[in-house]
């Protein structure tokens, strides 16, 4: 009985810590970053530009001659270098361990047990310039728990954690192996379980108030002071009557999460797969007063429902393609829609994401949606600043300013342009990658193999890329995990047309 | 040359011109890239029924774009009637073409030709050792075969390496009981039905069966050079497989197809002068074909490698259509992996087109070919740029105004 | 036959409708042929005879079995009885490219070329397929070979009243279709084999069932080698295939994508086959469409499916303007006899012209499924299969009234005596 509360203690002590960032660990070294030009996303950009980091954040930001170069400061860049704000990933099942619990409703699950510093993922968030990445729970649940922002460096969880228990991933996208009806009645039952669970709290709590204000008089203490600390609930969105009466500390660790949910602790992640599951999303955001922290993960053809979103107004994240491909039922033509188009034109803010393997890199989303027709700022906009804001990290990352985390990237040109690489990571001010050294990407770009392997016979190579598949394929199993059951195939072939064969 | 154009263009008095669709266009661009010249900057592309009839500098146009660019040329569009498009029933099967067997009707054509490719080649596909005769074939038009052929014979196709083999069964404890059984297994087998078929030619052997004189008739014209031969080679020994069948019958024409690890053999493929389409490169630089086990590999560098070699060489899409997989995007990657511009721009165009004999037609933006071209909204390759146009023989089939 | 012994309730509208005309006098002008036996007069409001002609308050006249004349009142023998039917009478509707009576009998895949299979052997002429057809109208029926042979055999016609064979010969069934195709590809589970083919009696007594296998045992795996085959096929001086060659047999070519089609006409034009395609959803293509017509083939369309898109739906508007007669599939016992007449109606609502739906159902069918000599039109000297219907045939809501079959009536039963 004892050890529920104690666990609890913890868990909220960490709750409170995590309302601010975890910064790296810092040492007292300057860092210059020059580059030819600054694109600070958040005004015009520096020419022949200079960045001067300490303690892990820009101190100042300007042309050459405006920020002055301390003696004892270390100096990375180059004039043909283009300096750009670390990318921010708003929304990711990618990088965990088997992702995706089996429990329908599990909010007190926590994705820093699943978490895995080693997955080839972070590695390629480091070479493709993402430096704030949200994990996720998979979109395979109901409730699925709650997630964590972290960085890609570090090689335990805790060096990598930018934000602990940030996020609480929901999904109205029915499950697999589930209908949508009870898809629906298990996420009902979720926050109707917890009602009852907690009118039955304060109904014992209203028979043993006078023994425990007589026990606290024996023992001395003050009952009040201690309640008012960890009073449960004060600004949940509910309203249940008594529910004031109840110390935090008497809640069951299994139903605290998404009280903490209701007190909008945690920003609800809800994956929709099809236009309807974005209406059940709102449904669910509205009943429970959960629309200010709102995000929606949106995949496939969920864009026919940009109006609702838009009028909602929360913000939304694009898992699936950028250009969504039907068939017209009457007439029989392909039609293609392009995505962020659609949002962009119904008002609605929208993050890209590196869910879709073959574009992972955010530099290359936001240059194939320049290409689709979206101007040049929505897009970079959707890859720093929206996802930025969707995290609650506005003032921290997203763009290069004084003042916030010195999350910077070096491209050799301008970062839309398919020549351009990615020459330099600085995360929190400490350069955690440099191109010229990455083997692997030697690898991938020349065919060298890296040094202290075997020489490339072939059976090696295919035990190496057995390997290397190793992580790829259980990303694919994510994947899989993640949307559950295949996807509609749209084409209708044409025999089916003849019926009775 | 694109001087001479230029001078020529200036002195005629430019025509009223219809907008009808499928007229006469004048198109205006930032950059005119004709392949077969220097780019021209502020240039004009002027179309006259279905052939380009003047390309130069300066002046306005019907259409207006920052880039043209000539229709793209893809060996490998892999639009096929998949199991349908190859006779599996003997695995030599070279009399056979597969324009019996297109389907003119799929999407996919239009999905291509919005790409950007206007040009090429359908090959059949790769059950057989030797599949039969491709055609190279606009990517639109009217859907008979007839009106989009470019070339019929163009190329006969073979495959070596694992796929041809692969679901073949070694009869075992049973007779055997139909025609896979019949069929190679092993790398070793497909190259020697390979050889087979080449020695019975030279010998003419069994050509008193009327079928087998009609196989060994496209053979002789591919020993003759009056044929080029395609292979499927994408492993480092595929590759070199074909070479020392090249060089063992004295094959003029060879064009490497989905040559994954022709990189690998430099020497090899200078020595033989085979040519070499390329497959589409991986996200991740890995490939996996998805049909066999093996996993070859292709650095982002592998047409880089191919261009500084001297080795001629295409791009390919190999069927793939996906956002960031089409043939211009395969042109963005290669350089990426440090292919010069006009190099990746011509290992789409001309190139290829020179590789299956279809330059004089299409390929490059010069006067007398065909009006096949690209229009961009930007810097061709770059994801950030669209195709925003196409013209196809003139016509206009996707319009950069309704965009 | 007397409808003095119907008692069913069911029948009571056709009494009301059909009555006798009693006090018929001698025959004029004597005796000069001998009198024939089984004449049937049957007067209607409107009888529907071939070509769109109409013959309003007209009067069919039936002997042995066939048309004698169709005509006006003053056409009435009034030696013989006569019927009245206060509705509209029709030839009797058409079915092709059904199965039935044979469900599971019309495909003998084990082998591609099939060309001396007829399925005139094939279907059980007692099955309950053919009443079910009778009731709705549907007078006869063509019975097809399977899709799944590059040459499934000979299809028959057959009449629904009585199972007889009007042409055990009537198409060469072709399939040009990926269906062909894909049998001859993949193929699981047991395997007749070369081991079955060669004829030799097993120790065991039956093929090898150790042998599995995944991919299949025939040939044509593909389009071209179908192509090459078929011209082979076609090339011989003798047999169905130079009857087809020489226009004395039409084919019936099963192709359903366009690309099936278009090759499946050009193919035709170019050996000068006549028939039909059976499939061919989207005919209304202008390609497609421009290669039937060149090819003179006819088109087996149907049945529709409940998602049936709206260009199919539109192909015999199209191929009606182009003049490429039209038919359609009924593909029983999967489908109800009654579809035949949706399919029709629904082809008529997507703005296909009445009177080429009209004959696709009746004189266009006979033509394409190879009957045309005996059926599908009301005129003299035709087989006397006729419908009387409670109004226009092509409004769903008209009844049959009842079905006549070689000048009896078939439907409604007549009672035992």
């Amino acid at each position: 009985m004892n050890a529920i509360p104690m666990r609890s203690l913890v868990r909220t002590l960490l709750c409170s810590v995590a309302l601010g960032a975890f910064p790296l660990a810092q040492s007292d070294q300057k860092l210059i970053i020059e580059a030819g030009r600054i694109m600070t996303q958040a005004g015009p950009d520096i020419e022949n530009g200079r960045i001067l980091i300490e303690g892990g954040r820009i101190t100042a930001i300007g042309t050459q001659a405006e920020v002055e170069k301390p003696w004892d400061a270390l100096v990375l860049g180059g004039p043909k270098l283009v300096a750009f704000p670390g990318f921010v990933e708003a929304h990711t099942s990618q990088g965990m361990d088997r992702p995706n619990e089996n429990i329908d409703v599990a909010p007190f699950l926590d994705i820093r047990d699943s978490i895995d510093p080693v997955a080839y993922f972070f590695e390629d968030c480091l070479r493709y310039g993402v430096t704030t990445i949200n994990v996720q729970q998979g979109g395979n649940c109901v409730v699925g728990g709650r997630g964590m922002i972290v960085r890609p460096v570090g090689m335990t969880v805790e060096e990598m954690t930018v934000r602990p228990l940030f996020g609480m991933k929901l999904s109205t996208r029915p499950k697999s192996g589930k209908s949508r009806a009870t898809q629906m009645q298990a996420l009902r039952f979720a926050f109707d379980d917890l009602r009852t669970y907690l009118e039955d709290l304060v109904e014992k709590e209203k028979d043993e108030q006078g023994y425990a204000k007589r026990e606290a008089l024996f023992q001395g203490r003050d009952l009040e002071a201690e309640k008012a600390e960890g009073r449960a609930l004060a600004n949940a969105t509910w309203k249940l009557e008594g529910l004031e009466l109840i110390p935090r500390g008497a809640l069951d660790e299994r139903y605290a999460p998404l009280v903490e949910l209701l007190e909008g602790r945690y920003t609800a992640f809800i994956h929709c797969n099809d236009p309807l599951d974005v209406d059940h999303a709102l449904e669910l955001a509205r009943k429970h007063g959960l629309l200010a922290k709102t995000v929606l993960v949106l995949e496939d053809d969920c864009w026919k429902a940009a109006e609702l979103i838009a009028e909602a107004g929360v913000p939304a994240v694009l898992e699936g393609s950028l250009t969504h491909v039907e068939r017209d039922p009457i007439t029989g033509v392909e039609k293609e829609t392009f995505v962020p188009g659609v949002l962009h034109a119904k008002g609605v803010r929208f993050a890209l994401s590196s869910e879709d393997p073959n574009t992972r890199a955010p530099a290359y989303q936001a240059a194939l949606a320049v290409g689709g027709g979206l101007d040049r700022q929505t897009a970079l906009d959707a890859v720093t600043k929206v996802p930025a804001e969707i995290l609650g990290l506005g003032n921290e990352v997203g763009s290069l300013e004084k003042g916030k985390l010195a999350n910077v990237l070096l491209f050799s040109g301008d970062p839309l342009s398919i020549t351009a690489w990615v020459e330099h990571v600085v995360i929190e001010g400490k350069p955690v990658y440099e191109r010229a050294k990455d083997l692997r990407n030697k690898h991938l770009l020349e065919g060298v193999q890296p040094p202290n392997t075997a020489p490339p016979s072939k059976a090696d190579e295919e035990k190496e890329f057995e390997q290397g598949e190793h992580s790829d394929a259980d990303k694919k199993d994510a994947e899989k995990d993640d949307k559950g059951n295949e996807k509609k195939d749209d084409a209708k072939d044409e025999k089916k047309e003849g019926g009775g064969r | 040359m694109w001087i001479l154009a230029a001078s020529l263009l200036a002195s005629l008095p430019i025509p009223r011109l219809t907008l009808d669709g499928d007229g006469d266009w004048t198109i205006h661009a930032k950059v005119v890239y004709p392949v077969s010249g220097k780019p021209i900057e502020d240039g004009v592309v002027r179309v006259d029924g279905t052939k380009i009839a003047a390309v130069g500098k300066g002046g306005g146009g019907d259409l207006e774009c920052a880039a043209v660019t000539p229709g793209f040329v893809d060996l490998a569009v892999q639009i096929d009637t998949g199991n349908a498009s190859v006779e599996q029933t003997s695995e030599s099967v070279a009399r056979l073409s597969v324009a019996g067997g297109l389907d003119l009707f799929s999407d996919e054509w239009r999905r291509v030709l919005e790409s950007g490719v206007t040009t090429a080649l359908a090959l059949p596909a790769d059950f057989d050792v030797i599949g039969g005769l491709g055609v190279v074939l606009k990517t639109g038009g009217p859907t008979l075969l007839a009106a989009r052929l470019v070339k019929g014979d163009a190329v006969l196709r073979g495959a070596i390496g694992s796929q041809p083999s692969s679901g073949n069964n070694a009869p075992r404890f049973v007779e055997p009981q139909n025609f896979y059984y019949r069929r190679p297994t092993t790398r070793m087998a497909v190259e020697w039905v390979f050889r087979k078929a080449f020695y019975d030619t030279l010998q003419g052997e069994g050509a008193d069966d009327p079928e087998e004189a009609a196989n060994q008739a496209v053979l002789r014209r591919v020993l003759a050079g009056e044929l080029p031969l395609s292979i499927q080679a994408k492993a480092t020994q595929d590759v070199r497989t074909a070479i020392y069948l090249k060089e063992e019958f004295k094959i003029p024409y060879v064009i490497l197809d989905y040559a994954v690890e022709a990189w690998r053999e430099p020497e090899l493929l200078k020595r033989s002068g085979v040519a070499v389409v390329l497959p589409p490169f991986p996200p991740d630089g890995r490939h996996d074909d998805g049909f066999v086990n093996d996993s070859y590999f292709l650095p982002l560098d592998a047409a880089a490698q191919l261009h500084e070699q001297g080795v001629p060489f295409a791009l390919s899409a190999h069927g793939q259509r996906g956002a960031g997989a089409s043939l211009a995007d395969q042109a963005g990657l290669a350089q990426r992996g440090g292919l010069p511009f006009e190099a990746a721009l011509a290992a789409v165009t001309l190139d290829p087109a020179r590789m299956v004999g279809v330059q004089a037609r299409v390929g490059s933006i010069e006067v007398g070919k065909d009006a096949d071209l690209v229009l961009w909204s930007g810097t061709p390759f770059e994801p950030t740029a669209h195709v925003i146009g196409v013209l196809l023989d003139g016509k206009l089939v996707l319009d950069p105004r309704s965009r | 036959m007397s409808l003095a012994t119907v008692s069913t309730g069911a029948l009571l509208v056709l009494i009301s409708t059909v009555a006798w005309r009693e006090g018929a006098g001698d025959a004029p002008g004597g005796a000069a042929a001998p009198a024939p036996k089984n004449v049937i007069q049957i007067q209607a409001k409107e009888i529907w005879t071939a070509g769109g002609q109409r013959v309003a308050n007209g009067v069919l006249i039936v002997a042995d079995g066939h048309v004698r004349s169709i005509g006006g009142e003053r056409d009435i023998d009034p030696a013989q009885p006569l019927w009245k039917h206060d509705g509209i009478l029709t030839a009797g509707l058409i079915a092709c490219g059904t199965a039935s009576g044979a469900r599971g009998e019309l495909q003998d895949d084990t082998r591609s070329v099939m060309e001396a299979a007829h399925a005139a052997y094939a279907f059980d002429a007692h099955s309950q397929d053919f009443a079910r057809a009778l009731a709705a109208g549907i007078t006869a029926v063509s019975i097809q070979p399977g899709p799944e042979n590059l040459v499934g055999g000979f299809a028959c016609v057959v009449k629904t009243a009585n199972g007889r064979v009007v042409s055990p010969e009537s198409t060469l069934a072709l399939s040009l279709s990926a269906a062909t195709l894909g049998r001859s590809t993949t193929q699981g589970g047991f395997q007749f084999g070369a081991s079955e083919e060669d004829g030799l009696a097993r120790a065991d007594g039956g093929p090898e069932s150790s042998a599995r296998t995944q991919r299949g045992t025939r040939e044509p795996t593909s389009y071209a080698g179908a192509l090459a085959l078929l011209d082979k096929l076609f090339a011989r001086n003798e047999g169905p295939f130079a009857r087809a060659a020489r226009g004395e047999l039409p084919v019936t070519i099963e192709a359903w994508d366009r690309h099936e089609v278009l090759r499946a006409a050009q193919f035709a034009h170019a050996h000068k086959l006549n028939g039909a395609i059976r499939g061919a959803p989207l005919a209304g293509d202008p390609d497609v469409l421009a290669a039937l017509k060149e090819s003179k083939l006819g088109v087996i369309v149907g049945p529709y499916a409940a998602d049936q898109t709206r260009p199919s739906l539109e192909s015999v508007k199209r191929l009606a303007e182009a003049g490429v007669p039209v038919a359609f599939a009924l593909d029983a016992p999967g489908h109800a006899p009654e579809e035949l007449r949706l399919s029709a109606v629904r082809a008529l609502a997507a703005g296909a012209p009445r009177e080429a739906v009209w004959k696709a159902l009746t004189e266009d069918a006979a033509r394409l499924v190879g009957a045309s000599e005996s059926l599908g039109r009301l005129v003299p000297g035709q087989e006397a299969d006729f419908v009387l219907w409670s109004g226009d045939p092509l409004d769903l809501q008209s009844r049959v009234v009842a079905v006549f079959v070689d000048g009896s009536r078939a439907w409604p039963a007549p009672s035992a005596r």
